[in-house]
């Protein structure tokens, strides 16, 4: 067979070195032999294949024997745009006009291109259906074509933003965040061809369009009218063709307005079909043909989502079509409550509500992070908890919600009601009440239907009811819970791990170590699918192995876990696993997956970032390039900057007197640029490297596996005079440069009051032990305005959870990646 | 796989390869002028182009497709679409090369045919099927293969995937980062890992322990 390789001995050279590190003093391994087996494969091609191949291909190559295969020439589709400009030599295209084989008031051609000539703007809309595209993404397009007279025209269409206005031409890439003309070596798709606009400019629309659609050979036919239901209706329909067997078109035609509604483009030997929509009710501004005013404003949209730029420089406000889900949003009224249909109940009090299916969107387009009743009391004096609450398949689209009285039950006299209050959560932290609902509580049985109660109800109350204490319980009503299970079934695992985790989280370390070891420990690891109900429970046994330096067992349950992780996985792959093993199937947020690999990391990250170059520029500013530590092998994440994936990521910090001036991470090189404004001859550097985090709720004691590494750097002699131009130029105008250049140097480091620096701070004096200097910031985090709390958490610096205001806990699962990334410089 | 990345430079590759069609022309070079030929209907390099790629891009579809005749049939389409594409947008130096292409293409055409076939999984390894001539041969080929199919399924995907092209399809490192979107110290990596994977498979298989 042929191959591209010289041979093997590069790759031989790479397996003797790994070998050799490996194996220390035992034999080498025979890699040849491994390869050859390998390379057991005898299968080839018959024996006839060339000559089949080349006669498949002449076959094609041939004009004479197929049709000439098209390329996807966007501006076929702008046929229906001919009659917008009419032009002097349309008559040359269509000597006759159109021939009304009726008698009556019926439309010719010559009609509509003098009503379109009329029309000052329109708006149309393609799709495409092509079956040759292997990529499914790209068998049904959409394009959307706006024109304004004089010469205005944009385009939207396989997510990009193309303009045309006085013969210039720009697309913008909502990828590149530019303007493609402006960025080398890119490919602009051409949504919006020169050569159409061109045409439209010389020849007129119609001239140009007609003779790309039929390769210049534009067919001496005329149309005809046909259709006789759809004249019946007002319509007149056009059939032009040259060779009705490659490719025909079929307009529809109002008679009265004598503009094209919509326009069919069928290509009979590929099965390829268009539809061409006309549009003459949604007029755009002028800014909407703007470029310049576009990319100003596409600038600042933080999304790849082409949908927000196709939305730019429109404004449904004004009566004109939403085009983006923020604006569809705005439109549709926001956000709506569920109308009640019914309410049943039962003898131990719960309740079903029953309503419609609301689908409420945020502007954004993804679901809001809550929604649903809360405060729900009734005059009885009762509180309720959720339970469950489940949409139901079928016409009507109900949805059910299903409440249980916190016990115990108080049962009143006299009628039940209900008051409770809907509110959506668009995004964490941000509460929008919509409707406070009052609702009489039938009698028990009254209004209940079949399959209005889960079977399983009881199991789902203890559920919730457990939740709701782990949550907001007081740690007393918790063990009284734990003990009632308990003392039910002495081996109820859930119960068990209730406890140990209770006492992880008041700081009872070594009595939840000997209760997990003495009765958790082995069922745990013994079998995979109780692995992946405790997985959690059994990273953080990992860790703690690795913090106390049992470094042998930490080993061998590593190993014999890694083992089960990748049989799920591969189960999952191949989906042979009768039973889900969800959480042992995933590599990302599985707290399993770094805790079973921290002593290689630990032995390959020890080392820190390399630092690649350092540079001192005459105003005082320092550029330092690191090497960013690939992430660990198999693991599916850059690693790096806002994505580390749990367990990874590297944030080198620099001394108080010196601050990030601008920063740069480059994924594809794995390299972070810096830039520092501070004093000093030398630069302090230190970093963790966090391999996995022991999270999941709250702790005392955590034992995180992290690596940290410190070293001095030389500021060398300068060499550059200013450094943000010359950032500027090497960065290619990105990266983040949030200081204004030439700054007096040097710089202090901003200290302000916000709630990231006390709870910083707090951390810092409760990890020391200094209570009494913790709690008043803790505070003071606490009672900080709940906005700046949710606004905090969607920055990025989120760490602070709120259950229903009862009670307020750190969530480090979010708060140790990214509120490192919050604070540059500490 | 992923795509290949079209405005990466060509990759060279070494002049003096064994099977290299010319002696004064690399075999990119050779790959390109032959695809420029076939699109402008000159059939002088075919089947030089054809040879140096088939077996090696059948068995690469033939470990994803049972069928050995459906195999070849996607091979001939992946050949067909390689010339379609060239001649439409012509082929350029400074893209990828013929032989990334190509590949890249034959992954297009097996996703094609295995999603139209309704089968979920990108990536099946099948057994041989087809009966060599010779019954006492095709009886030992047969059994190795399995043991190869059988081992390197145990390996993860993306393993798989670099020994797959490096080890058994004969392409360059530089080729295989292209191909799987990777840079080329991971793809050496993933490749020791993958191979001392399958060397403590086969171990175990022999009646040794894996470790």
């Amino acid at each position: 067979m042929n191959t591209d390789r010289n041979d093997d001995r590069e790759l031989l050279e790479l397996l003797a070195v790994e070998s050799a590190r490996e194996e220390g003093g035992d034999a080498p391994t025979d890699w040849s032999a491994v390869l050859g087996e390998l390379r057991a494969e005898t299968t080839a091609p018959s024996a006839g294949f060339n000559n089949a191949l080349r006669r498949a291909w002449k076959a094609e190559a041939t004009p004479t024997a197929a049709p000439k295969p098209r390329g996807r020439n966007w501006w076929r589709i702008a046929i229906p745009l001919a009659a917008a400009a009419g032009g002097r030599r349309s008559c040359l295209l269509w000597p006759g006009g159109v021939i009304d084989s009726r008698t009556g008031g019926g439309v010719v051609w010559a009609d509509v291109v003098k009503a379109m000539d009329r029309v000052q703007q329109f708006h149309v809309i393609i799709f495409n259906d092509d079956p040759r595209r292997s990529d499914p993404a790209e068998k049904l397009l959409r394009l959307d074509i706006f024109y304004q007279q004089p010469d205005h025209w944009r385009a939207h269409g396989l997510g990009h933003v193309a303009f045309s206005t006085g013969g210039k031409r720009r697309t913008w890439s909502p990828k590149q965040r530019d303007f493609l003309e402006n960025v080398k070596g890119q490919r602009t798709p051409d949504i919006l061809p020169r050569e159409f606009v061109d045409a439209h400019k010389k020849l007129g629309t119609l001239a140009g369009v007609l003779t790309t659609m039929f390769d210049g050979d534009v067919p001496k036919g005329e149309p005809v009218k046909s259709d006789e239901v759809a004249s019946s209706q007002g319509i007149d329909v056009f059939d032009y063709a040259a060779n009705a067997s490659e490719k025909w078109a079929r307009i529809w035609v109002l008679r009265e307005s004598k503009l094209p509604l919509k326009m069919h483009l069928y290509y009979p030997d590929s099965d390829e079909f268009m539809l061409v929509t006309f549009d003459y009710s949604d007029p755009q501004p002028n800014v909407f043909f703007d470029a310049d005013l576009f990319a100003a404003q596409a600038k600042r949209v933080q999304s790849d989502d082409p949908y927000r730029y196709y939305s730019i420089g429109s404004s449904p406000v004004a009566g004109m079509r939403p085009r983006a889900a923020d604006q569809i949003h705005e439109v549709e009224g926001g956000y709506r409550a569920p109308k009640i249909s019914r309410v049943v109940s039962n003898e131990l009090g719960d309740v079903v509500i029953v309503t419609d299916d609301v689908k409420n969107l945020t502007p954004q387009g993804t679901r809001p992070h809550e929604q649903g009743y809360e405060r729900i009391t009734d005059t009885w004096g009762n509180r309720y908890l959720k339970v469950t609450d489940s949409s139901v398949v079928g016409p009507r689209g109900e949805h059910r919600w299903i409440y249980m009285p916190m016990p115990p039950f108080n049962r009143g006299t006299g009628p039940r009601q209900l008051t409770m209050s809907y509110v959506v959560q668009p995004r964490y932290g941000e509460h929008k009440e919509l409707a406070t609902e009052t609702l009489d509580v039938p009698t028990t049985g009254a209004t209940t239907k079949p399959q209005d109660w889960p079977k399983d109800l009881a199991a789902q109350k203890q559920f919730a009811w457990n939740q709701y204490l782990q949550r907001f319980g007081t740690v007393a009503e918790q063990l009284v819970e734990i003990d009632r299970s308990l003392a039910a079934d002495a081996k109820n695992l859930s119960a068990l791990a209730w406890k140990f985790r209770l006492l992880r989280k008041h700081g009872r370390e070594p009595q939840a170590w000997t209760l997990f070891e003495r009765d958790m420990r082995d069922r745990i690891f013994g079998e995979a699918k109780v692995l992946n109900d405790y997985y959690v429970e059994a990273s953080q046994y990992l860790l703690y192995l690795a913090a106390i330096n049992r470094t042998d067992e930490l080993r061998d349950r590593s190993a014999a876990v890694r083992k089960i992780l990748e049989n799920a996985q591969k189960s999952a792959k191949d989906s042979k696993g009768s039973v889900k093993l969800y959480n042992l199937e995933r590599v990302e947020h599985n707290p399993l997956y770094p805790a079973t690999r921290v002593l290689e990391w630990r032995e390959a990250y020890k080392n820190g970032p390399e630092i690649v170059r350092i540079i001192a520029g005459r105003d005082g500013l320092v550029f330092i390039e690191l090497a960013i530590p690939k992430a660990p092998e198999g693991w599916a994440s850059n690693g790096w900057d806002g994505e580390a994936p749990l367990g990874w990521f590297w944030q080198p910090t620099f001394g108080r007197s010196w601050q990030i001036n601008a920063r740069m991470a480059k994924l594809d090189t794995n390299r972070l640029w810096l830039v520092l404004r501070g004093d000093g001859k030398q630069i302090p550097i230190s970093g963790e490297a966090m391999l996995a985090l022991d999270n999941f709720n709250s702790k005392i004691v955590r034992h995180d596996a992290k690596i940290a590494w410190q070293r001095t750097v030389d500021v060398p002699e300068p060499t550059i005079d200013d450094v943000k131009p010359w950032w500027t130029k090497e960065a290619g105008n990105k990266g983040w440069w949030p200081l204004p250049a030439g700054n007096a140097q040097p710089a202090v480091v901003a200290q302000t009051d916000g709630v990231e620096q006390w709870m910083e701070m707090a951390k810092t004096f409760r990890d020391a032990g200094r209570y009494d200097q913790a709690l008043p910031l803790f505070e003071k985090v606490i009672a900080r305005a709940k906005g700046a709390m949710a606004a905090a958490v969607h920055a990025g610096r989120g760490f602070a959870r709120r259950h229903g205001g009862d009670e307020q806990a750190t969530d480090a699962h979010r708060a140790s990646p990214l509120s490192l990334r919050a604070w540059p410089a500490r | 796989m992923e795509g290949v990345t079209m405005d990466q430079p060509g990759v060279a590759v070494n002049a003096e390869a064994d099977d290299s069609p010319s002696p004064s022309l690399p075999r990119h070079d050779a790959d390109a002028a032959a695809l420029n030929g076939v699109t402008r209907g000159d059939f002088a390099g075919f089947d030089e182009l054809v040879d140096r790629h088939k077996v090696r891009l059948f068995r690469h579809i033939r470990r994803r497709i049972a069928d050995p005749h459906k195999a070849e049939d996607l091979t001939q389409e992946a050949f067909l679409r390689l010339f379609r594409a060239a001649r439409e947008s012509g082929y350029s130096a400074g893209r990828a090369r013929v032989v990334t292409w190509l590949f890249t293409i034959a992954a297009n055409v097996v996703t094609d045919h295995l999603r139209a076939e309704g089968v979920r999984e990108s990536v099946r390894l099948v057994r041989e099927q087809s009966e060599p001539t010779d019954p006492h041969d095709a009886a030992a080929a047969r059994e190795g293969e399995s043991r190869v199919r059988r081992l390197l399924l145990e390996l993860p995907e993306a393993q798989r995937t670099v020994v797959e092209l490096h080890v058994l399809d004969g392409l360059t490192f530089a080729d295989v980062a292209e191909l799987v979107g990777a840079p080329v110290p991971t793809v050496k990596s993933r490749l020791v890992y993958a191979l001392r994977k399958l060397k403590r498979l086969m171990d175990a298989n022999d009646g040794g322990t894996e470790s």
